[in-house]
């Protein structure tokens, strides 16, 4: 069976990904705009690499404690009015929201890997609900009926002359547009796709987002964007519901912001266009001061904590991997996603995505060919933020998949002849 | 002095022809007498690696048995290798990993940068007028800093120009990072797990990291770095070479004063 799921899953990543001439060019064009704005932006504030150390201890004690903190940002929800559940599974969280969402909905979406994880835009459509990705990137990946390729940047391996076809054909059926895309000219797509998306926020019914942090102390998620696709999902129709891994939560607001400003940091921002902060559904005291619920922005707020293997994955010894930020830095710096793009991975990506993959996704015997396509070289542990030893929890990982028996065939022959050399 | 050509340097299965030649080569130019052991030895902790804990006490206490009997039949001084991970595991020096974990060689090893830096006042090199872009092995210089070495020794080559691996500038600067730190992988490893990539990895970092600085080569301090940039320059038909460390110094070394 491995042998299977290894020449799939080679196979998959060598015709799409290292023999693709336009995944490189995409993702040479990618990378070096990311060096050059990550660049700018640790120039400008350098205060970040010594915050980034700051961090690593809140994720390390948030870890630690993660237990006690996803009780008491249930609490804090609560207490600002907004309705809180635990997902120990994918197949609990999937419940919740049928229950939350019915069918028949009109939903908008932003950017959320815990909602990715669990296939939730799949799902929902499955119910019978019209949803759209409200992130460029992913909207375009979700036109294109494949998945995103990078957790930052969804599209990152489709080149813009592509990006031009894709929305093109959809664009013109929909009638927003006439003529075909200039395939040069991204200001054009991008306005384009915001005149269709522009009144899908105020007529849906739904908003759903992920978090970057979520404060225990407060109930407070943050979440950070640059299109303003989030804070129009988040901000218009009448209810929110938000998906944030139970790895996302940490003791306090001042945490939070501090997660949040190393993450964009490292993710080659200066600064985001918008951070949204969210503790509770819309409200107003300007009457007599009686606090009346749903004022402008949502009536309701549903925050659903996911747990989905993060607790297996920190019991097993691999509790630096939920440290990651989800900043994409070992992505753009590992040799091989730069020929590979989000094919070296199952739903994760890189490295440090095989033992997400391992634990919330597909299981370890699929995770195993993700985690032998990385060098160990080390690259992405020093470039890191939080200096999350990729290449450690990689080599435990493959040890963890020979316990099992699902050693690739080549790696097993090869071992084969060790062994015999070392009983001679 | 006898030296004994670690597994890695003299096995066909591992080894890289030219850089065993080469090998060879610089130590008839030095006066040293040398013994290739053509065992399937690797480092046990590169089997670790490769997710065999389960093997690595046997193969370590199995590699200490085989050297203890080459060196004690061969008379050698020392072993010398070509690759990182053989090196940065049984050595002293570094604190290898097998040396952390109780396991000792009979003689010293040492890595070819190591072995001529120790011998920097004795090396006589003619002109190399070439200009290379420097890689360091991801193990040999991220994992365990041996950096020194390998420059110190190519500084003494006359008109060779060394470029580091250091863009972008600014950024490691600020970040305290090194050419070594952010050196990009050619994915030797590749060999052992996924083949088919490896060439397609190799001259992708060719291509972003040398052939824009316009170097006549890139050359590997490990081996394995090697074996890849040649892979991918291959797979490419780029116009640049690929040189190993000990290629290039046995290109450059006359003899010993």
């Amino acid at each position: 069976m491995i042998d299977e799921v290894y020449d799939e899953y080679v196979k998959r990543i060598m015709e799409y990904g290292a023999k693709s001439e336009k995944v490189r060019i995409a993702l040479s064009r990618a990378i070096k705009a990311f060096e050059d704005n990550r660049r700018n932006a640790l120039g400008m504030f350098p205060h970040s690499i010594e915050v980034a150390k700051e961090v690593r201890k809140i994720k390390e004690y948030s870890i630690q404690h993660m237990d006690e903190l996803i009780k008491k940002a249930c609490e804090s929800i609560e207490r600002n009015h907004g309705h809180c559940y635990y997902a120990k599974t994918k197949e609990e969280a999937l419940k919740i929201f049928k229950e939350l969402v019915g069918s028949g909905k009109l939903i908008v979406k932003s950017k959320s890997l815990a909602s990715e994880e669990i296939h939730l835009r799949e799902f929902l459509e499955e119910q019978g609900n019209e949803v759209y990705e409200t992130d460029l990137g992913e909207f375009i990946v979700q036109l294109m009926g494949t998945r995103p390729t990078h957790i930052l940047a969804p599209a990152i391996n489709v080149p813009r002359e592509d990006v031009a076809k894709v929305l093109s054909k959809f664009m013109k059926e929909k009638g927003i547009i006439t003529e075909d895309l200039d395939g040069q000219d991204i200001p054009r797509m991008v306005e384009t796709v915001r005149r269709f998306l522009r009144n899908k926020y105020f007529e849906a019914d739904i908003g759903i987002n992920g978090a970057n942090a979520l404060a225990a102390d407060t109930g407070t998620m943050f979440i950070i964007e640059n299109e303003g696709n989030a804070r129009l999902s988040i901000g218009a129709p009448p209810v929110q519901i938000a998906i944030v891994g139970v790895e996302k939560i940490v003791p306090t607001i001042e945490d939070a912001f501090k997660v949040t400003e190393v993450t964009w940091r490292y993710a080659n921002y200066t600064v985001p266009a918008y951070v949204n902060l969210v503790s509770g559904p819309s409200k107003t005291g300007d009457i007599e001061k009686v606090i009346t619920y749903g004022a402008h922005g949502p009536k309701e707020l549903h925050v659903i904590l996911l747990d989905n293997g993060r607790t297996e994955m920190r019991d097993a010894g691999y509790e630096e991997a939920l440290y990651c930020l989800r900043c994409g830095t070992c992505l753009y710096e590992c040799s091989i996603y730069s020929v590979t793009a989000g094919f070296f991975g199952q739903q994760y990506m890189g490295g440090i995505g095989a033992i997400w993959d391992a634990f919330t996704t597909v299981g370890l015997e699929k995770a195993s060919p993700v985690a032998y396509t990385c060098v160990r070289c080390g690259k992405c542990k020093t470039m890191c933020p939080l200096n999350i030893d990729i290449p450690g929890m990689i080599s435990k990982l493959r040890n963890d998949a020979r316990k099992q028996g699902y050693v690739p065939k080549v790696v097993r022959d090869f071992a084969k002849e060790i062994e015999e050399y070392a009983k001679e | 002095m006898r030296i004994l050509l670690h597994g890695w340097d003299t096995s066909p299965r591992l080894g890289v022809p030219e850089i065993c030649e080469a090998s060879v080569s610089i130590l008839n130019k030095m006066g040293h007498e040398y013994v290739p052991h053509k065992s399937k030895a690797i480092c046990a902790e590169a089997i670790g690696f490769l997710g065999y804990d389960n093997l690595v006490d046997d193969l370590a206490k199995k590699m200490v048995k085989d050297m203890e009997e080459a060196v004690a039949k061969e008379e050698v001084d020392m072993i010398l290798t070509s690759y990182a991970a053989p090196y940065a595991a049984w050595s002293k020096e570094v604190n290898g990993f097998l040396y952390k974990r109780g396991y000792e060689l009979p003689v010293p090893i040492e890595h070819m940068s190591t072995f001529l830096y120790k011998n920097l006042d004795k090396l006589k090199f003619k002109e190399l007028p070439m200009r290379i872009l420097l890689h360091d092995g991801c193990t040999l210089g991220r994992k365990y800093g041996v950096v020194k070495e390998p420059r110190e020794v190519l500084a003494r080559i006359p008109k060779l120009e060394v470029l580091n691996f250091d863009h972008p500038e600014l950024y490691v600067k600020e970040r305290n990072l090194n050419p070594w730190d952010i050196s990009a992988c050619p994915g030797g490893w590749l060999d052992f797990t996924m083949p088919e990539l490896m060439p397609y990895v190799a001259s992708n970092v060719v291509r972003e990291y040398a052939m824009p600085r316009n170097v006549d080569a890139i050359v590997a301090t490990c081996g394995n770095g090697y074996h890849a940039f040649k892979a991918g320059i291959k797979h490419s038909n780029f116009d640049i070479k690929a040189y190993s460390y000990t290629n290039l110094i046995d290109m450059a070394l006359e003899g010993v004063q």
